[in-house]
């Protein structure tokens, strides 16, 4: 078989999976089952996993749709965006979009940034281990060298500004079933940092400086221009914004020691 | 303001100061609980390989109706169209 035909093949069995293409069921002999019906099978198969591991990562989203709507975005989503990566834990990236840009989601205008919570939640359990620094690792640089560093935040982290109370909603749908707490979307928005503290996902709502502060820090700017956007953004207190990203673990290192690092590990001498 | 090295260095001090006494701060924290972990660090299959057989591929569109969950219990004035 050459491989033109080999990724011929592959292709259409990838279209016969998501969108029911008929072209792959041809080249498929009949065994016990007809061929389409097998192939149906795997079809159903892939959709009710990648469904089941979407609604244990939007959980939220889940439980405010129910799980019949649920599983219509779901099957939206993994026609249009299947899975890159074999763990399932990391499938989800995009499903916020979706929702967000969804007609069945218009009278749901909030769905999208709680499902981005949901994710954010979900990278906090799975992002991978960095021991947190101190900050008298910051103490050993002089002025200069500090104002110039730039800061290695953990990989758990997630910033999410919303214009709706996410972390009411969220609190009100982790309740027991039937004791859902309702929400006044009214309450307005709020400025979130999520991320993994002593092995749990954890959030903390942040004010405008400090949020502008750590999404600095998080875009690869230094200690100086990310104290400077944090000032330009309401009242600002840097020595309480340090000791906050030393005190939960968020800060890792330093981006240049960092890049260094995974260029020496990855062989990448450049 | 400029914010200058000197600025920064000092308040660094600040914080290092500050250091024992921050723990006030974490009672704003809060950890999220009854997430389900396990099961989605591999290739999930479900419990057998057939258990997608169960599950008819005939609702394709009958699912826009309505949701059903618990968003009725968001209300505000933000959700009327056009927000």
């Amino acid at each position: 078989m050459s491989q033109g035909t080999l990724a011929r093949i592959q292709d259409e069995f990838a279209r016969a999976l998501l969108f029911g293409d008929e072209a792959a069921a041809a080249r498929l002999v009949d065994d016990g089952l007809p061929a389409a019906a097998r192939l149906q099978i795997h079809r159903n198969h892939l959709f009710h996993s990648l469904t089941q591991a979407l609604m244990q990562t939007f959980a939220t989203v889940e439980r405010l749709v129910g799980e019949r709507f649920f599983a219509g975005l779901a099957r939206a989503y993994i026609a249009e965006q299947p899975p890159r990566s074999p763990c399932l834990f990391e499938y989800g990236e995009g499903f916020a979009d979706l929702i967000a840009r969804h007609p069945a989601c218009a009278a749901l205008p909030y769905l999208a940034d709680v499902a981005r919570f949901d994710f954010a939640v979900n990278l906090a359990w799975n992002a991978p281990d960095r021991p947190a620094i101190g900050l008298d690792g910051l103490a050993r640089l002089d002025a200069e060298s500090l104002a110039g560093a730039r800061l290695a935040l953990t990989p758990s982290l997630s910033l999410l500004h919303s214009d709706y109370p996410l972390a009411a909603i969220w609190r009100a749908n982790h309740r027991p079933r039937g004791e859902e707490e309702g929400v006044d979307l009214d309450a307005g928005g709020g400025r979130f940092m999520i991320w993994r503290l002593e092995g749990e996902a954890a959030w903390r709502e942040l004010a405008p400086a400090d949020f502008a502060f750590l999404q600095s820090l998080a875009d690869g700017h230094c200690l100086g221009e990310a104290a400077e956007a944090a000032g330009a953004s309401g009242p600002f207190d840097l020595a309480a914004a340090l000791s906050l990203l030393a005190g939960q673990g968020i800060l890792i290192g330093f981006r240049n020691a960092v890049a260094r690092m995974s260029s020496v590990i990855n062989g990448d001498v450049s | 303001m400029k914010t200058n090295a000197v600025m920064i260095a000092s308040a660094l001090a600040a914080a290092l100061a500050l250091a024992g006494t921050a723990s006030a701060q974490e009672a704003k924290t809060e950890k999220c609980y009854g997430i389900v972990k396990a099961g989605k660090n591999d290739c999930q299959t479900a419990t057998s390989s057939c258990a997608g057989t169960a599950k008819r591929d005939g609702q394709k569109d009958a699912w826009l109706a309505v949701p059903a969950g618990t968003c009725a219990k968001i209300v505000g004035a933000s959700l009327t169209p056009g927000k």
